[in-house]
């Protein structure tokens, strides 16, 4: 405890990390016996949440933990996972039910702290600050917190406990499920230092690579390597992994969600495309969508790329930036196209195609270039029917409207995102 | 064995302070039989909000071929439907 002007006791930061285990899978589990009354809980039975097969997005969503010890790991196709295990159950995924369930999560949260920052659909972080008087010691408050989810929800919470948002998660991901640990500064060195560096906050399988690369293996080895050693290999982002590692995060809560960095959507196909003209239909689609979204929050971005999946997994990706922010349609979709053409060898089927724009401003202002082609006068009228279409969809549907391109598939004008019934804002608006 | 819940077709009062409690009810058996239901005592009302899906869990008796049974009946507040749950005895 710190002492504040004026003689009062300031509390120490208290940071929770809660997570819902295999949110999907409990979430249905619970449906299925609480409101339906089955009998058979799939937490108990190696048992997955799984995509849709038909169209191609057949993959595990969640799984649950008798399913874990099959080696069965979220992302993977199912066909691999029931190779793993023959008996295994598969569940469809039911989004309006999650969308119920991570309301109530997030309310029961909002019970404890008006400070609830929500970081994904099963996620969040809650400032528990000053609350010792309320509830007791964190311990106790992350137990109540479990109790609640417990018994009024139905499924099981992991709670990680900490004076900083990084380390409430990594103490949240110790052990699963239903526990409750710390790692509170002075427990770096012992919890979390010796843990494999892949297991640190942000550090993905690329970077996970190159760290392994520098002799890295641990938290605690990127902990005492020389951060100019880092920086040198792994630029700014370096900077920061190594400040995890040492536990450090000066992040607050912030309860209100922040803006976008990008808007990007993507699009897993039903079959394998292999010509231009259907790819650019399939980019027309998603640069309608992505506009669409940049148009309804009022942003506009300067960087486009583009990203191709092919059938063997492999990804591939080429960006470009622009003279002027833009959020007009027509202006991402020839950009796209250019970058398309630019990367790809007109031969490879195509599994996955997905548009994304970053550097994102609220800049309205234009600069206009005496080398811009075509755009120039027409910016301003495309920037009008843009929004003049947007609001007939919102009035009327999205089918009430669409390019003659797309007139014998109107149901394929709005590419990736979620389905209407998926559009929920749960978390962000998508 | 999987259990099934049983879709029912309620009268219920709703009374001025709100309250809402369970009277008649009747469903379709198996064999396709349409059986229609007293409930005799309201013997507790418990609120759930299990997932986020906010329902009323009625335990109630009732006279049922000839015996007294003890059933549970649900109401889910957001779609209006109500279901036998399971029959307790």
């Amino acid at each position: 405890m710190g002492i504040i002007p004026g003689g009062l006791l300031m509390a120490e930061r208290l940071i929770f990390h809660v997570d819902v285990n295999s949110a999907f899978l409990s979430w249905t589990a619970v449906y299925r016996v609480k409101v339906l009354g089955d009998t058979l809980d799939l937490r108990n039975v190696p048992s997955v949440i799984g995509g849709d097969r038909e169209s191609r997005k057949g993959i595990v969503l969640a799984k649950s933990t008798p399913a874990k010890r099959f080696g069965i790991r979220t992302g993977e196709p199912l066909g691999t996972a029931l190779e793993k295990c023959p008996s295994l159950i598969v569940a469809k995924a039911d989004y309006g039910l999650y969308v119920d369930a991570s309301r109530a999560f997030i309310s029961i949260l909002h019970d404890f702290s008006p400070d609830v920052e929500q970081c994904s659909i099963d996620e969040a972080w809650v400032d528990m600050t000053g609350t010792a008087q309320l509830y007791g010691s964190a311990m106790t408050a992350a137990g109540l917190i479990q109790r609640r989810m417990r018994e009024e929800l139905g499924f099981t919470v992991n709670v990680g406990i900490s004076s900083n948002k990084l380390l409430a998660k990594m103490a949240g991901d110790l052990e699963k499920p239903d526990k409750i640990h710390t790692i509170f500064p002075e427990e770096i060195p012992k919890k979390m230092w010796p843990l494999p560096v892949g297991d640190l906050f942000l550090v993905g399988h690329a970077t996970e690579t190159k760290l392994k690369a520098m002799g890295i293996y641990t938290i605690g080895d990127l902990a005492t390597a020389d951060p100019a050693l880092i920086q040198r290999r792994l630029h700014k982002p370096g900077i920061t992994l190594w400040h995890f590692a040492n536990g450090r995060c000066s992040d607050q809560i912030c309860s209100i969600p922040r803006d976008n960095k990008g808007y990007g959507n993507s699009v897993t196909l039903p079959a394998d495309i292999a010509s231009r003209g259907e790819a650019c239909q399939v980019l027309l689609s998603l640069c309608e969508t992505v506009g669409m979204r940049m148009r309804r929050d009022g942003k506009k971005g300067r960087c486009v790329t583009v990203h191709l999946r092919t059938p063997d997994f492999r990804d591939i990706s080429r960006q470009c930036q622009l003279e002027s922010v833009t959020d007009v349609t027509k202006e991402l979709y020839d950009v796209a196209c250019a970058l398309f053409d630019a990367l790809w060898d007109q031969n490879t089927p195509l599994r996955q195609l997905g548009v994304q724009v970053t550097r994102i401003s609220e800049d309205y202002g234009r600069q206009f270039s005496f080398f811009e082609q075509g755009y120039g006068a027409r910016y301003d009228r495309m920037a009008k029917m843009d929004r003049a279409v947007d609001a007939l969809r919102e009035k009327y549907g999205e089918s009430v409207i669409f390019r003659a391109r797309f007139a014998d598939q109107v149901d394929r004008q709005l590419a990736g995102g979620l389905s209407k019934e998926r559009r929920t804002n749960v978390t962000k608006p998508v | 064995m999987e259990q099934k819940i049983c879709p029912v077709e309620m009268i219920s009062i709703c009374s001025t302070d709100g309250q809402l409690m369970p009277v008649r009810f009747r469903f379709e058996s198996e064999s396709h039989e349409i059986c229609t239901v007293q409930i005799s005592e309201v013997v507790c009302v418990k609120q759930t909000n299990y997932v986020g899906i906010e329902a009323l869990l009625y335990v109630c008796k009732a006279q049922m071929e000839h015996a007294e049974r003890l059933l549970e009946l649900k109401y889910t507040v957001r779609t209006h439907r109500w279901v036998l749950f399971r029959a307790v005895y």
